[in-house]
């Protein structure tokens, strides 16, 4: 049988919430009962975050205790979406809410002291945010490592102390990028995938990760496929609706696999195998109706 | 009101399997769905206490082992948190729980203070579509019978009103010719203004299923619908061109000498003033009018009058016009001229919207006519029903209707009303006049499901039974009788509409002297030639079709065979009628209105069944993507629709089911009511109003 | 292949009523009866004698396993406690072998599901040979009968001349067998010959569908094109019927019931047929078109990608889904659209 804490949300209070832009905040939640499981999670990995009477949706870790969050924390970067995260936002600290996990495969950590980029798109930033912070403080030092964040404007960008924190580093090379950027914008403009090969090339990159919005994962992923970074070694971070967290819902069926347990961090190379892992350009977000 | 017998125990068969926990045995029992009017069976599984799940009837004779989602889901509804369980009464401008007695002896004080005041039509009764044939014969009794008065009538008006009075015109009486299973075996369809597949899903399949046999087939719509997408033939036409594509049709059949001419003969009248109305249609012109290929407007023509089985099926495309009635006659002319009105696998086949407008009608909850459409006006009728029901003389001359209702209760004319089971104040066109009607009553007795936006201004809440909680029968869009069954207790205090009706008989001095359903349906086959054959025995299994006179009639499931109603079709020329509202430089775009396959009506069950919810697309405004790209709308966008009645905001979306110029919403949706922009321009014969076209401006927003 | 394993034999079809006798002792027989609202697995005495003709109910053994709602967490006082089934022992006397074939598949999809184990747990499975095909089914082609090749505990083959073949699965089935007193011995050569004809009859006796094999082909080698998909997205009416009396659909999505301090939380059938399955809070979904979907539903029947996990190809050729899809394209209708020959 699977594991209580898989089945049974936890209890955890809301101890402190973080702003991050006008849609999205950072909590940080404190488990009654310290689980050793999310403890350990990975960067990548997820809970299913549970309001009992409203119900349960998936969020990655945006820091995890491996990368400096106080242990039997869980800390999400939520974005205001849908019936739960609404709920989410009218807590107050104090307030309880559950958590089961954490579930899925994370970034394949054993190889992380290499060169690398980390491409996000929006909210995207979130998962990588925790293997950026892992990366950093495991690499051997002056191994390169370049963050490209893309956001819509100023005022969406997220995460920001910690893009600041970064960038202090040596040999980490951020590159911001608003596609609609105010004039005394000092960053990048345009869209991210503009931006990859540079990077790529910057740094010398020979890994990449990369999370964002539907529509900018292939072409993204395109663009540090021929920036010359191999296939096995590009880390896509998918997002799927899902209900049980463990493989037996069905909602985020991926052809034969699942996303909750075989991912949701797939490598391009594990991709390529899986035709719906993207939407065709053609598709837009609403329903195509017969 | 006691569960039917046999399914309650059974001697050797514990029962059915299935539950949430416990797998012991419990019950399964057949009925009929409750969403829209084509009757299929299902099968509730329960616990005694709690509906678990729905199956489809493998052996039911229409749906047969077929459900739309609906059906699949149709039980979610019922348990629903929301129910109300207990009577409600006004103490200021709040609705507190009160005993059955405390509400009955209210209830009876308004009745007595409303008569008192404006006499027996000072009171009138709104019943529901939605009801079973019990309820509604027991509503129309209570009207006529116990208040004596014919102010009666229930929803029928906003959707099918054309077709009853067009068709009574032409044949006698407004109801489908043929059966559902017989359209399946017919060799062409031309399928006028209804989106079959996604509103009468499984009716929608039969015609499938004839496509897929080889019949030919023929989509008249505004909008490419899944049908359309089948057909042969999609006629899209112009919002609003019915009459000149069904005139230049007509006008086609007799140039070409397709027309039935030894059937008009000897079946039809006045065939000659239609050919002479239609001998100067030109083909171009029509074409010009309503964008239909001159070559496509012969092609349909040919097809639909040179094929001996070729069924006409409608639906709301037709009547939700100024001349909804003109335009269900210029269809019967069509069927009439080529002989296809009283053949198997033909005739003329209005497609009702919801599960039991058919049996609503045929139980007399219509101010005119009593059950089976036997008139008030009639003495012989009426004596033979204040006889029955040891009345006293029945009133004589015909009721108001609900909309005239809403009027006289403005002018202090009608001071007290019953509405069971349905909400105006949503689905009713302008809200504003419905609320202000209802709140100048001096009391509003509401019998629901839920505290509905029409409850809420009640004086008076009474809780009511729910489909899978009461015993009874609705009548399909294909006249088809079935039962409908308990399969668990009703929440807390509520009962059956009949019975809460007979409560009130019953203290008002005037009992109904009911036990059961079963003694409602009854009485009601006594005095209703049509049903006059059908007992609850004889549809145990799959039901019967009424014409049904006597025990030993199997039912009928063609009309019209030897003679229409009214003895001889008639047919009868009529002009093109334009849209009340025709765009213009500040509304250029044409509005028209639909139904989504996974929601029902004013959404008050579907709305509240997570999986049904969840289906909602993410934009209700569908608009082609040239309209789109000229303002700028993207996929998912916010809209503004804005008409000279009204605004509404929703978002896009984009999509080539509807052609360049014309937008599309469907009108479930409260929070986006398409009612406010809507036109309420009525057509003057059956007062239906517009609500299929009307001009807007789109911007994004 | 019956030559060589244990086996017992009931000299005459009423022998049957010693094994129900026994099971019901200890557990409540369910089987299959036409009752008044058509075939369903039922709560019956064992007083009443079994019926060997059985009709597949649409609504299959699924739902006592993997029911249409199951509680998952109640709470009372805002403190969630997982819900147990009230499960208690039965036994299905009757079983098809194409629902054997789904449940074993069920089992080992469910392997870690606690609810589900709970029931199963408490279910002896007592199949039977089907010695003709039934109208629509096509078990044969899928490898999931007309005889039942495991997943029960005790299997029943009824032979011409009256005789059953029973065949126990599990040690419990052997158990069983073990105390009505049936000797089990190796199945002698002219018993094997006479279970290998019924076996070369029942599969005689299925209509020729060479376009089965060729569309389970094409779908399974990912050769059908999205055009092929998007004509059958067309019938697709979202319905949801295949995926409610397909038995080894198991979809679910979850429902909450009541407020933060008093509720419950359950898992209801859900189905990937509707748009909304996958369509993600921001209105994003992978699969936007019906085509995808219905691609993806028979992808997730024919394809050999989920044999690994659950043991075999998702469908076991019932035919529910062409009796219940109003737009044709259960599986019969989709693989004659699909295949040739």
């Amino acid at each position: 049988m699977r594991p209580l804490h898989h089945l049974l949300p936890q209890p955890a209070r809301v101890e402190r919430v973080e702003h991050e832009s006008a849609d999205t905040r950072t909590f940080v939640l404190r488990l009654v009962r310290l689980v050793s499981d999310l403890d350990r999670a990975a960067p990548g990995q997820f809970v299913m975050l549970s309001l009992l009477g409203t119900g349960e949706a998936p969020f990655t870790f945006s820091q995890l205790p491996a990368t400096g969050a106080a242990p039997g924390t869980v800390v999400l970067t939520v974005r205001r979406m849908g019936a739960v995260t609404r709920a989410l936002f009218a807590l107050a600290p104090g307030a309880t809410v559950g958590v089961r996990g954490p579930f899925g495969r994370g970034f394949p950590l054993d190889r992380m002291d290499e060169p690398c980029v980390y491409v996000a798109g929006g909210c995207g930033l979130t998962p990588l945010r925790a293997a950026i912070d892992l990366q950093l403080a495991r690499r051997a030092p002056g191994t390169p490592v370049g963050v490209l964040y893309g956001a819509r404007d100023p005022a969406t960008r997220i995460h920001r102390a910690a893009l600041d924190a970064w960038r202090r580093l040596p040999a980490v090379r951020i590159v911001e990028c608003l596609q609609e950027a105010p004039a005394d914008w000092s960053g990048a403009r345009g869209l991210v995938t503009a931006h990859v090969a540079p990077l790529v090339e910057a740094t010398g990159a020979r890994r990449a990760a990369l999370c964002g919005p539907a529509g900018m994962l292939a072409p993204a992923a395109m663009g540090l496929r021929r920036a010359g970074i191999a296939a096995e070694d590009i880390h896509v971070v998918l997002e799927r609706h899902m209900k049980c967290g463990y493989g037996t819902c069905g909602h985020c069926y991926l052809n034969h696999r699942y996303v909750c347990t075989d991912g949701p961090v797939f490598s391009l190379a594990e991709l390529d195998a899986l035709p719906d892992a993207f939407d065709s350009p053609a598709d837009t977000w609403h329903q195509a109706c017969p | 009101m006691g569960m039917a017998g046999r399914h309650a125990v059974r001697s050797v068969v514990a029962g059915p399997l299935h539950c949430k926990g416990a797998m012991v045995a419990t019950a399964s029992v057949r009925s009929t769905c409750p969403f829209c009017a084509a009757g299929c069976g299902l099968v509730l599984e329960s616990d005694g206490a709690r509906i678990h799940a729905v199956r489809p009837d493998t052996d039911h004779p229409v749906s047969r082992g077929q459900l739309c989602v609906k059906g699949w889901n149709a039980h979610r509804a019922l348990g629903h948190p929301d129910r109300l369980t207990t009577p409600l009464v006004r103490r200021g401008d709040r609705l507190v729980p009160a005993s059955w007695a405390e509400a009955l002896e209210a209830v009876v004080e308004a009745v007595r203070s409303a008569q008192a005041a404006a006499g027996a039509d000072g009171i009138g009764v709104i019943s529901s579509a939605r009801a079973t044939n019990e309820d509604n014969y027991a509503a129309m009794r209570f009207a006529r019978g116990v208040l004596g008065t014919n102010n009666v009538d229930h929803c029928a008006r906003v959707c099918h009103a054309p077709s009853v009075v067009g068709l009574r015109r032409t044949l006698g009486s407004g109801a489908m010719t043929n059966s559902i299973a017989d359209l399946a075996t017919a060799d062409c369809l031309l399928v006028w203004g209804s989106d079959t597949t996604e509103n009468h899903p499984i009716i929608g399949a039969r015609l499938l299923e004839a496509k897929a046999r080889g019949a030919m087939l023929i989509a008249v719509d505004p909008r490419r619908t899944r049908l359309a997408e089948f057909a042969d033939l999609h006629l899209q036409l112009r919002l609003g061109t019915d009459i000149p594509l069904a005139n230049a049709m007509l006008h086609t059949i007799f140039a070409h000498g397709w027309e039935a001419a030894d059937y008009l003969a000897a079946r039809c009248e006045n065939a000659d003033a239609v050919r002479a109305a239609v001998a100067g249609v030109s083909l171009a012109d029509a074409a010009r009018t309503t964008g239909v290929a001159a070559s496509d407007i012969v092609a349909a023509a040919r097809a639909y009058a040179t094929t001996p089985r070729a069924a006409l099926i409608y639906c709301l495309g037709v009547t939700q016009h100024v001349c909804g009635t003109e335009n269900v006659i210029a269809l019967s002319n069509l069927a009439l001229a080529t002989g296809h009105v009283g053949v198997p696998g033909a005739g003329i086949n209005p497609l009702r919207g919801q599960n039991n407008v058919q049996g609503a009608c045929d139980m007399g909850a219509l101010p005119d006519v009593l059950s089976g459409y036997q008139p008030v006006s009639d003495p012989a009728v009426r004596a033979r029903f204040a006889a029955a029901w040891r009345s006293g003389a029945l009133p004589d001359r015909p009721g108001l209707t609900s909309l005239a209702m809403q009027h006289a209760a403005r002018d202090g004319r009608l001071r007290c009303l019953f509405v069971l089971g349905e909400d105006p104040v949503v689905t009713d066109p302008s809200q504003h006049d419905v609320a202000r009607a209802f709140d100048a009553l001096d009391d509003l007795v509401v019998v629901e499901l839920f505290l509905t936006e029409t409850a809420k201004r009640a004086s008076l809440v009474l809780p009511a039974a729910a489909w899978g909680e009461k015993e009874g029968t609705f009548t399909s869009t294909e006249r088809r009788v079935q039962r409908v069954r308990r399969a668990v207790a009703p929440p807390g205090a509520a009962r059956a509409d009949w019975e809460i009706l007979d409560a009130i008989a019953q203290r008002l001095g005037r009992p109904m002297g009911w036990t059961s359903a079963r003694d409602v349906f009854d009485e009601m086959a006594r005095l209703t030639p049509i049903y006059a054959g059908m007992s609850y025995e004889r549809l145990e299994r799959g039901g019967l079709q009424w014409p049904c006179p006597n025990p030993e009639h199997p039912g009928t499931p063609v009309l019209y065979v030897e003679r229409c109603t009214r003895g001889r079709g008639r047919l009868v020329p009529v002009g093109d009628t334009l849209p009340a509202e025709l765009p213009d430089d500040a509304y250029p775009l044409q509005l028209t209105t639909f139904r989504l396959h996974h929601q029902y009506g004013c959404g008050s069950m579907t709305r509240r069944v997570p999986l049904l919810e969840r289906e909602n697309p993410p934009g209700l405004l569908w608009i082609n993507p040239l309209d789109a790209g000229a303002r700028r709308i993207a996929p998912g966008a916010p809209v503004r629709v804005r008409s000279r009645r009204g605004e509404v905001t929703t978002r896009a979306m984009v999509s080539t089911t509807v052609p360049p110029g014309v937008v599309a919403m469907p009108y479930h949706f409260a929070e986006a009511p398409s009612n406010r922009v809507t036109n309420d321009a009525v057509d003057p014969i059956s007062r239906m109003p517009e609500l299929k076209v009307c001009a807007v401006a789109v911007e994004p927003c | 292949m019956l030559t060589g394993r244990e086996v017992a034999v009931l000299p005459e079809r009423a022998g049957i009523e010693a094994l129900r006798a026994a099971l019901a002792r200890t557990r409540q027989l369910l089987e299959i009866r036409r009752g008044d609202a058509g075939s369903e697995w039922t709560a019956v005495s064992p007083d009443v004698p079994f019926e060997w003709a059985r009709e597949r109910p649409l609504g299959g053994a699924k739902r006592i396993f993997c029911p249409p709602e199951e509680t998952l967490l109640v709470w009372h006082d805002a403190t969630p406690a997982l819900a147990e089934p009230e499960a208690a022992p039965v036994a299905l006397v009757g079983v098809h072998p194409c629902d054997l074939a789904a449940i074993a598949y069920q089992d080992r999809f469910f392997a870690r599901d606690p609810w589900y184990m709970r029931r199963r747990s408490q279910a002896v499975l007592i199949g039977i040979d089907c010695t003709a095909a039934c109208a629509g089914g096509f078990c044969h082609a899928v490898d999931a009968g007309p005889f039942a090749r495991d997943g029960f505990d005790v299997a029943l083959t009824p032979l011409v001349d009256g005789r059953v073949i029973a065949t126990p699965g599990t040690p419990a089935g052997r158990a069983l067998l073990d105390a009505l007193g049936l000797a089990l011995e190796p199945a002698a050569a002219a018993l094997s010959a006479a279970y290998e004809a019924a076996r070369a009859a029942a599969a005689a006796s299925f209509p020729e569908r060479p376009f089965v094999a060729d569309a389970i082909a094409r779908v399974d080698g990912g050769r059908v094109t999205h055009g092929e998909w998007h004509a059958l997205g067309v019938s697709c009416f979202a319905c949801t019927g295949c995926t409610n009396v397909c038995p080894t659909c198991s979809c679910f999505t979850v429902v909450d019931e009541g407020d933060a301090t008093a509720g419950t939380r359950s898992r209801v059938w859900d189905s990937c047929l509707l748009a909304g399955f996958q369509r993600e809070a921001s209105g994003h979904t992978p699969a936007p078109h019906p085509g995808d979907r219905v691609r993806r539903f028979w992808s997730h029947k024919l394809e050999q990608h989920f044999a690994a996990a659950c043991g075999r190809v998702g469908c076991v050729g019932c035919g529910r889904c062409d009796v219940t899809c109003p737009g044709a394209i259960g599986a019969l209708g989709v693989m004659a659209r699909l295949g040739s020959g």
